[in-house]
């Protein structure tokens, strides 16, 4: 006679479990077969796979991402400005394996929704439910003479070895030299990202450049987020002049000079384009942008595609709902999707959640500033409570961003 | 520089770290979540051996199901909380405090001094009403039900033990334990995160948060007044250790 190990409790209360979660008593066979992939390991895709897991541990999800490592885009203007490292930024995906997440670390080549399958490599995966989280592609096109110069003319706007190059680049410009930055006309990944680099290289050049300027090409007409707080750190960097709409139509590497949509002709030592943004060209593949051929359109409690059943869209390829595309929306909208998914995968009704959104700026090496934004649904759509700002910059706020993304990143990979 | 900048100081810290030192890689490591329902695969080989056992595993299930992750409405509407609050409110950061375990009653009476802005926080004041406008009471009984699992800090043995001997004051009121007082709305200290006791404690002594209690008003500014920032941070540190 066998002992019952806890082990083996385990295995048949796992069985339980699965049953029970289902909330019907269909074959376990079929119980068995309920898959859901998730591609792409970024905020929203990770949060995503480790969520599904956590409710309803019986569901198979296998995340699809290349990276063998997770790099966080926020806090990597802290890099370009020496004040952090990427070092710390770099997570691995071990803590999802631990959540039974299979991972491959391999890019998903095609989505066929009416087979409900994806292509990875030589296989062909099946699902029930799909999470799309691409995140964004750059459209080169748009700046002519861009693609060309891609490998030199950096973006450093997905965290990486980008980040580390441009660092690198400022480390090693001449005391007196332009640095260019260009902004690009919304939407694109984090709205307040490119004031909070600018501000970054502008502490940076003062600290360490004092004769150096960076001029800032906004193609928007404004300062497109926390904008009077970004106003007045500009006007506190005498070095830093900030031109707004001034959208990059071309670009002259061998000139070293950039051409914006009114004439205008900018020389420059060094540039950072960050060139106008689409949804990850999977999503885009598999149509699940809109007329735009830009952005995804989703149902605003499950994140389900408008275009196409059993697929979940969600992070910043997402268009529709007034929430910026931050790390901190794709990790609430992860979260939110996977509750859905496992309601809906076990006949269930989803939960009415909205999301929130917190985001940090560091303006210098000590301070930063906030912008927080809470959510509610109304007839279906999600609605925006409250935003709320930061008087200023401060200390505390700094200390504050730091807590927060110990937090979220534990939320999204621990 | 006071205590708090000694806190959590790291050796090879970059420049923002010597300014706001928290171990911060090491404590999303090691606060990896305790997974209670961890996945079970290869079930159906063992099937037939084991169906004497189904009943207990429905039984089990059940009991899975009401202490699991996120099956009620509490834990649903709590999902966005978990960003800066950790899972199951146990957050890993510093500055943000614990909910697990909270007392509901403490609980909703601070979402709604936030909600009015009676007590001010950028972060905290569209979260509250966003709390408010899908349930409090749901949010507040599940944080109430998560047990508490104090993040694992570095702390300077000596700043608790300053920490210890400056609580004596405090004891009238938080309790030998630093328990509180669920009657009167005096929230658990034991094992709160260092970096928010301290922050508000500072905050009761400019005047910027104050507890509706007079007498209670009457305590903390006699015992505040006495106190400086080395202090405050001292007292964190005992009492975010405190087991």
């Amino acid at each position: 006679m066998k002992i019952l190990t806890r082990r083996t409790f385990l295995r048949v209360s796992g069985l339980g479990a699965a049953l029970l979660g289902a909330g019907r008593l269909p074959s376990f066979a079929a119980e068995a077969r309920r898959r859901v992939i998730v591609i792409g390991g970024g905020w929203g895709g990770a949060t995503a796979a480790k969520y599904v897991r956590l409710t309803d541990p019986s569901i198979e999800v296998t995340l699809l991402e290349p990276s063998k490592e997770f790099i966080s885009c926020p806090f990597s203007n802290l890099v370009l400005a020496g004040v952090e490292s990427l070092k710390n930024l770099t997570m691995n995906y071990n803590g999802l394996r631990k959540h039974g997440v299979k991972i491959r670390h391999e890019a998903a080549a095609a989505i066929e929704p009416d087979k409900r399958r994806v292509r990875v490599g030589k296989d062909s995966l099946e699902y029930d439910r799909l999470i799309v989280s691409p995140g964004i592609d750059f459209q080169w096109e748009l700046v002519e003479g861009l693609a060309q110069a891609k490998d030199t003319v950096l973006h450093a706007w997905k965290a990486g070895p980008q980040t580390v190059q441009l660092a690198k680049q400022l480390q090693s410009l001449p005391d007196g030299g332009v640095v260019v930055m260009t902004v690009p006309p919304v939407a694109y990944r984090c709205p307040p990202g490119p004031y909070e680099r600018a501000s970054m290289i502008a502490w940076y050049l003062q600290t360490k450049k004092p004769k150096s300027k960076l001029i800032v090409l906004d193609a928007n007409k404004d300062i497109v987020s926390k904008t009077g707080l970004f106003k007045a750190i500009f006007k506190d960097y005498a070095n830093l002049d900030y031109r707004p709409s001034q959208k990059v139509e071309k670009i002259d590497v061998g000139a070293k000079e950039v051409t914006t949509e009114p004439g205008d002709k900018v020389k420059y030592d060094l540039i950072n384009l960050i060139p106008p943004q689409r949804a990850g060209a999977i999503a885009v593949e598999a149509d699940l942008v809109g007329g735009d051929k830009r952005w995804c359109e989703v149902d605003h409690v499950t994140y389900e595609s408008v275009k196409q059943k059993n697929i979940h869209v969600i992070g910043d390829s997402t268009i529709g709902l007034p929430v910026p595309k931050s790390g901190n929306v794709a990790n609430a909208m992860g979260k939110i999707c996977a509750t859905a998914v496992v309601s809906l995968l076990n006949g269930k009704a989803p939960p009415v959640i909205a999301p929130g959104n917190t985001c940090y700026s560091w303006v210098n090496d000590k301070e930063a500033i906030a912008v927080v934004n809470a959510y509610k649904i109304e007839n279906g759509k999600v609605v925006q409570i409250e935003q709320k700002l930061t008087p200023g910059k401060s200390v505390a706020v700094a200390q504050n961003s730091l807590a927060w993304r110990a937090s979220i990143w534990n939320d999204m990979l621990g | 520089m006071g205590n708090s900048l000694t806190l959590f100081r790291q050796e090879d810290a970059l420049l923002h770290e010597r300014v706001f030192p928290l171990p911060l890689r090491e404590r999303v490591r090691v606060r990896g979540i305790v997974s209670r329902s961890h996945p079970h695969q290869s079930v159906g080989l063992r099937l037939s051996l084991w169906t004497s056992f189904v009943v207990i595993g429905f039984m089990l299930a059940a009991f899975n199901a009401e202490a699991g992750a996120l099956d009620s409405p509490g834990a649903q509407k709590a999902l966005v909380c978990s960003a800066c609050h950790g899972f199951a409110g146990n957050s890993p950061g510093d500055t943000v405090p614990i909910l697990a375990g909270i007392n509901a009653n403490y609980f909703k009476k601070a979402i709604k001094d936030y909600a009015e802005g009676k007590r001010t926080s950028p972060e905290m004041e569209p979260y509250a009403k966003y709390v408010l406008h899908f349930g409090v009471d749901d949010i507040a009984g599940y944080f109430a039900a998560q047990k508490k699992q104090p993040a694992k800090v570095k702390i300077d043995p000596k700043a608790i033990s300053r920490g210890a001997t400056l609580a004596s004051q405090c004891i009238a009121c938080h309790g030998p334990k630093g328990d509180g007082d669920t009657d009167k709305l005096i929230p658990a200290l034991r094992g709160q995160a260092a970096g928010f006791v301290q922050a508000q404690l500072a905050l009761f002594k400019a005047d910027k948060r104050k507890p509706e209690d007079a007498i209670l008003e009457e305590n903390k500014k006699r015992i505040l007044m006495g106190l400086d920032e080395n202090d405050f941070a001292d007292l964190a540190a005992y009492y975010s250790t405190l087991k």
